[in-house]
């Protein structure tokens, strides 16, 4: 077992190895899009009012009365923010993927050393699913720090009297797509989460399904993630089934579709397993 | 003992292996001779579990197939499988840190033999030193069976001299081999057993030696019967 534990970290260690570079590079885009966000919005808006203030000879306490106020709402929905956060969700969609296909396709085919690691060859599949976490949440926790920073950055650069100020929390409920990928909320924080990485479990699956069977195998593969779909969602059905829109309360419904979700991750782990024990092909 | 009994192997509708039974013994270097796509690689894959088979069972040492498995038996393929960026060194401590079997001693005299730079990366050498290097790491381990595809494939003359030469050194002793060659007239006075592999199956099995005492027939003169008619 303790030997086990040691193989999955040297595993783990050496898929981060080769994760780092596109890691880095998301993150530094990220980094300097989001910087750039921070201070070019703020001096346009500050170039702007004086602009303004000059030509209609405004006080600063008349240009507010008649503008909004600065504040993080316009960096927070700007392509400077949103755009590496769009960047990193397509990034880690196709990285899943590649993860595996390299394996493959890359000028050597290392799926022979790797299959031949005196190891589980799940701990292979943990070992790489858990690079798509790390990734994920990395991104996450950056992203978090920089909207710190960011606010710190705004503020000075704004002056007070053009600029409302919010904490982070506050940051995080100003628009739509943060409170996805933030929720305030714990629980819905872990099951939105749970959600995306169970998505991630199917999509190894078909991989797998592919890998083992090839073009017949795509088909079974893109058949076993619609019905996962299918399955996932279907607490959605069961008001017009029961054509009684009150029988489930909307919390209900969510811990049924995280519930369901769970399930659909047992078993692509479980089918994962059989394809890579019984039917994985170099 | 390597047991191959009676493995079936289709791609697609095209059946590959129609029933192909074997064994491989320790101390024994057992040659596979068939032409191109006859499955020769297809076999040395199903006994490394590295593609399943449609029927048939493989034991090794009467125990079947297992991750642990990859500390007694290994496969030296005829191409890189280390990732291209990886020095030699990278390669080597790879295979250290999964391995319990490698012998760190006999890495190093097979550097040394084959006079290899720990510090070049695999993506830039030659074929010759990939087949080189594919030896380091399979020999290194300290395994009963040794499994090589097509060895001789493309390489130049020096480097074969180099590779027979560990064929007939103690490197190999007591272990079993199962090699897969075309290139049959190097390591023709090498080879202990042979199998002749055609559409599908087992055509014909002998020992090399007794052939030549018995029959006054060598290897070469076999696969001229048999393919030749």
């Amino acid at each position: 077992m303790k030997q086990s534990l040691k193989h999955f970290i040297r595993l783990v260690n050496f898929e981060f190895e080769r994760m780092y570079k596109f890691l880095f590079a998301v993150m530094g885009i990220l980094i300097a899009a989001n910087l750039a966000g921070y201070i070019l919005l703020p001096l346009e808006y500050m170039n702007n009012a004086r602009e303004i203030m000059r030509i209609d000879s405004l006080t600063t306490a008349q240009f507010i009365e008649n503008n909004d106020p600065f504040s993080m709402y316009p960096v927070s929905i700007s392509l400077w923010v949103l755009g590496p956060i769009a960047l990193g969700i397509i990034g880690f969609i196709f990285y899943s993927v590649f993860i595996w296909y390299r394996e493959w396709f890359g000028k050597n085919t290392f799926i022979y050393r790797l299959l031949m690691i005196p190891v589980s060859r799940m701990q292979i599949f943990f070992a790489k699913f858990l690079m798509i976490v790390i990734g994920v949440f990395s991104l996450l926790a950056l992203q978090l720090l920089s909207l710190w920073i960011g606010e710190i950055i705004v503020s000075n650069i704004v002056l007070g009297e053009f600029y409302t100020s919010y904490n982070l929390p506050q940051i995080l409920q100003l628009n739509y797509i943060f409170q996805i990928i933030f929720p305030s909320i714990g629980e819905v924080f872990l099951g939105s989460y749970i959600i995306g990485f169970v998505a991630v479990l199917v999509l190894f699956t078909v991989i797998l399904f592919e890998r083992s069977f090839r073009i017949k195998g795509l088909v079974m593969g893109i058949g076993y993630a619609i019905a996962c779909l299918f399955f996932v969602l279907s607490p959605n059905l069961i008001p017009t089934v029961f054509k009684n829109y009150h029988i489930l309360f909307d919390s209900e419904l969510i811990l049924l579709i995280f519930g369901f979700s769970l399930i659909v991750g047992m078993i692509s782990i479980l089918l994962s397993r059989y394809l890579l024990k019984h039917k994985i092909t170099v | 003992m390597i047991e191959v009994k009676d493995i079936h192997k289709n791609f697609g509708r095209k059946k590959v292996l129609k029933g192909v039974s074997f064994t491989v013994n320790k101390g024994e270097i057992t040659c596979l001779i068939g032409i191109n796509g006859v499955g020769k690689t297809t076999i040395l894959n199903a006994i490394m579990d590295l593609t399943p088979i449609k029927r048939g069972e493989i034991l090794i040492d009467e125990k079947q197939h297992s991750p642990e498995m990859y500390n007694q038996i290994t496969f030296i393929p005829d191409a890189a499988i280390m990732l291209p960026g990886m020095t030699i060194q990278q390669a080597m401590d790879f295979m250290k840190e999964y391995h319990s079997v490698w012998n760190e001693k006999r890495a190093k005299d097979l550097l040394r033999f084959f006079k290899l730079k720990v510090s070049d990366k695999i993506q830039d050498l030659s074929k010759g030193n990939v087949a080189k290097v594919n030896l380091l790491m399979g020999l290194s381990l300290d395994v009963d069976y040794i499994l090589m595809d097509e060895p001789f494939s493309g390489i130049d003359i020096f480097t074969r001299e180099q590779i027979t030469e560990v064929f007939s050194s103690r490197l190999v002793e007591d272990r079993g081999v199962l090699i897969t060659t075309h290139e049959i007239s190097d390591i023709e006075h090498l080879i202990d057993k042979v199998l002749l592999l055609d559409d599908g199956v087992i055509m014909k099995e002998f020992y090399a030696e007794a052939m030549r005492e018995n029959e006054g027939k060598s290897v070469v003169d076999v696969l001229r019967e048999v393919y030749e008619g």
